[in-house]
């Protein structure tokens, strides 16, 4: 939730620029609604049943079995949260994407515990045509 | 406080919570998912988007159309609330 937190601060700016914010998961949009109305967020959480949509990005991928153990483990049960029993995950990622729908920048890693600086996304956003 | 900044504490908290045997299994995971190659078939800058139809936190249809009609967009794909 750090990063979501994170991204209410360029909300504003975005909008200076014309741009707009989604954050995108797999989760049942009951999840998104309880994440932005505590954290007061102004934009939209979109729900990706499967992660269907963020497997054309190329994020998606299967939890190996050892894996959907420990997250059960913690309490992370996927098939409740999602709606749906295949244990898989997006890679988390930002994506820049400029008014004619042309990707301009990708930041994504196989580590979720790394996630890009809103500034940084805001830099690309600045560095668009107008 | 930078977003890194902030996601280091945590991943210092997690850490020390964290069995040290579950912890090797999920750090191992990461390692194999980078090795895997998945990063090389992400959509790549210069691509045009895919198109989506999905619906937001309130059940409202939300689409890559309407948004860029707009102007500019930010996806930011994320696991879960958890």
């Amino acid at each position: 939730m750090a990063e979501l937190y994170a991204l209410q601060s360029i909300v504003d700016p975005l909008k200076a620029l014309g741009a707009n914010l989604v954050a995108l998961s797999p989760q049942k949009p009951e999840h998104g609604l309880a994440i932005a109305e505590k954290n007061k967020l102004g934009f939209d959480i979109l729900s990706d049943p499967r992660n269907d949509y963020a497997a054309t990005l190329g994020l998606r991928f299967a939890l190996p079995p050892e894996l959907q153990s420990i997250y059960s483990s913690f309490g992370i049960n996927l098939p409740l949260f999602d709606g749906d029993d295949s244990w898989t995950l997006p890679m988390p990622g930002r994506i820049v994407v400029d008014r004619h729908g042309i990707v301009r920048a990708v930041d994504v890693d196989p580590d979720y515990t790394v996630r890009p600086e809103p500034e940084a996304t805001l830099d690309a956003v600045r560095a668009l045509p107008r | 406080m930078t977003l890194s900044a902030k996601l280091d504490e945590i991943r210092q908290g997690a850490m020390k919570k964290i069995p040290a045997d579950k912890l090797a299994v999920m750090t191992q995971a990461t390692q194999d998912l980078r090795a895997s190659g998945i990063v090389d078939k992400v959509i790549k800058v210069g691509a045009p988007l895919p198109a989506f139809s999905l619906t937001n936190m309130r059940g409202a249809p939300v689409s890559s159309a309407d948004l860029l009609a707009r102007g500019a967009l930010v996806l930011s794909v994320f696991r879960g609330h958890w």
